[in-house]
């Protein structure tokens, strides 16, 4: 298999992965917001599940996107003389801040627009877990390209343990 | 490498079909009242059918007998405000009920319609359709014996079927003859003349859906409302929405729940009940709801001191489709009742812990009621000036203007809501689906 047609194979998997930790995401703040959704006679649950379900799909696509980036940048965009000025890592680091910081602002940003979404602050914790540690963190360690294979924290760590050839 | 990449795609499809089909539609059928808690309001009420029934027996005649007072244009007044309502049907009674063509109701207005001997109110009651609007004009003139069998009647007709009673009075110039007063059935004459406190009332009977015979009182009272302090009427009010107002959902507010959350994972189309969803089943769970006391013109009072708790919890059996009473013993849910401010609102807050109130896996449904304890419900206080209680005794005693025995009618009517209907000030209604 071509490096291209992996790094291909790669991205789907990253998508694949995305759209079930936007399932869990989706049944985690379902579960969660039993307790915060109140009692209220045009706050069901049901309701709630209705206007939250985009907000899952919003950060779930993000949260994809970013990592298909990096994975990208790792095979086809850095170069040994990289014109950016700072180290693949600071890059690596900067980008899951950026999702990070995007999993907080991004709810509100939505609860904004969708005043009827009862938000409560466990709501970007469990985007936080999902999207940016299980999401972004463990696909980059898996789906960086082999030239930059340790460039995500702790990745040597993981990858050395699981055979160290690749 | 490459097997290990098609076995892990694999077990994501798998992982992502499991969980999809976990999010699937809940909903199994549409869930409806239990019997024993009242009947179900799952559809849109069509414009109710209206039954006129006419006293026309020779007592009736004497309010037609001068030119001023409501009586003489109540045919076409009464026509039109049911009218008003749906479709309208007339019928004259006596010893049998005679359904009237047309506009021959008109006919009441004058003194020769009125040609009967015999008032059967009784007839009346089994010849009504307990699904449309009763309206019986009368003078309230019956016997206790037949009175006893008009309450039987309408215990099994309407109260026992949650529907509902309301009487109207009229004071109207008399003049003429009134038969078959009290147990020696004696004759009486009265003429008021135009002095309005020896006008002599009739009465407007009206049985059915309890819905109806509030829109009808409400046309009644606007349509009337230019004779408001000329007229002298009272009203008096059987139902089993004792409050008037926030009695229940969709109308109590809830102000304060522990555990709770709203539902809507089943089909209720009845606005009267909500369901809930708790979140953790070993933790106390709440709800408090804030209610408004405020009776309508003419509903019986409630001391508020001495009102009954009552809860009942039904499991849903999915295979019948019916409600099993659950009993929980000293583990029901359990309501209080807050004090009652200067405007009649109280709350009333509803405890229990699911997993020993409820039935575990099944669909529950909750009712809790609070109802005025036995012969706590008072008459609205004109019934006692309007009634003439020793006409039997003392013959000399008797006042046209006001109505033999008129307060053990009415009495024997709230006796008989209050054992065979269940009314109350709240109906707090809750499904919980504890599958």
């Amino acid at each position: 298999m071509s490096r291209n047609a992996r790094m291909g194979l790669y991205m789907l998997g990253i998508v694949v992965w995305m759209g079930i930790l936007g399932l869990i995401a989706y049944e985690a703040g379902s579960l969660a917001a039993h307790s915060f959704i109140g009692t209220g006679v045009n706050a069901s649950l049901q309701k709630w599940q209705g206007l939250y379900k985009p907000l899952v799909f919003i950060m779930a696509s993000i949260s994809a996107l970013i990592t298909v980036f990096w994975c990208a940048l790792t095979e086809w965009g850095f170069s040994v003389q990289s014109p950016w000025g700072v180290g693949k890592r600071t890059v690596w680091s900067l980008m899951g801040a950026a999702l990070a910081v995007l999993s907080f602002v991004v709810p509100y940003v939505y609860v904004m627009q969708k005043s009827a979404l009862i938000m409560s602050p466990i709501i970007p914790v469990i985007f936080l877990l999902l999207f940016v540690l299980a999401g972004y963190w463990i696909s980059t360690i898996f789906a960086t390209s082999a030239a930059y294979k340790y460039t995500p924290l702790f990745s040597s760590q993981i990858r050395r343990r699981k055979g160290g050839k690749n | 490498m490459r097997k290990k990449m098609h076995s892990l795609l694999v077990l994501l499809m798998v992982l992502m079909g499991l969980i999809i089909s976990g999010c699937g539609d809940e909903k199994i059928s549409v869930i409806e009242i239990p019997k024993e808690v009242g009947q179900s309001e799952t559809v849109e009420q069509s414009a109710p059918i209206v039954d006129i029934y006419w006293d026309a027996t020779e007592s009736m005649r004497g309010y037609t007998a001068l030119q001023t007072g409501l009586y003489r244009t109540l045919p076409d007044n009464l026509g039109e405000i049911a009218s008003s309502m749906g479709e309208t049907h007339f019928f004259r009674f006596g010893e049998a009920v005679t359904p009237m063509e047309g506009r021959s109701y008109r006919s009441f207005s004058s003194p020769d319609a009125y040609t009967e001997l015999v008032t059967s109110f009784g007839r009346v009651i089994d010849e009504a359709n307990a699904d449309h609007l009763s309206i019986v004009v009368t003078d309230l003139f019956e016997s206790d014996a037949d009175w006893s069998n008009v309450t039987q009647k309408l215990r099994e007709k309407y109260f026992a079927k949650h529907l509902g009673v309301a009487v109207i009075g009229v004071k109207n110039p008399f003049q003429g003859d009134i038969y078959d007063v009290g147990v020696n059935a004696a004759k009486f004459s009265w003429d008021s003349g135009n002095e309005t406190a020896k006008f002599r009332p009739f009465y407007l009977f009206i049985m059915g859906p309890e819905q109806d015979i509030k829109d009808f009182l409400q046309r009644w009272q606007e349509h009337f409302a230019g004779d408001a302090g000329v007229v002298e009427m009272q009203y008096a009010v059987f139902l089993e929405n004792l409050g008037a107002e926030q009695t229940s959902f969709p109308d109590l507010q809830v102000t304060d729940s522990k555990n709770l959350y709203s539902n809507e994972s089943l089909e209720i189309k009845d606005k009267r009940v909500r369901e809930f969803g708790y979140d953790s089943s070993s933790n106390e769970t709440g709800l408090t709801v804030t209610c408004k006391y405020r009776p309508m013109n003419g509903a019986c009072l409630a001391n508020m001191q001495k009102l009954e708790k009552v809860m009942q919890v039904f499991a849903l059996d999915e295979e019948s489709g019916e409600w099993k009473k659950v009993d929980a013993g000293q583990d029901a849910p359990q309501i209080e009742v807050g004090p009652v401010d200067g405007e009649g609102n109280y709350n009333a807050t509803l405890t229990f812990v699911p997993d020993q109130a409820i039935s575990m896996g099944h669909v529950n449904f909750i009712h809790a009621r609070l109802a005025p304890e036995p012969r706590s419900l008072k008459l609205p206080p004109w019934v006692k000036d309007w009634n003439m209680a020793n006409i039997d005794l003392d013959p000399n005693a008797f006042d046209g203007s006001k109505t033999a025995n008129l307060q053990h009618i009415l009495e024997s009517l709230r006796d008989t809501m209050l054992s065979a209907a269940q009314p109350a000030l709240v109906n707090i209604n809750l499904v919980i689906n504890a599958r």
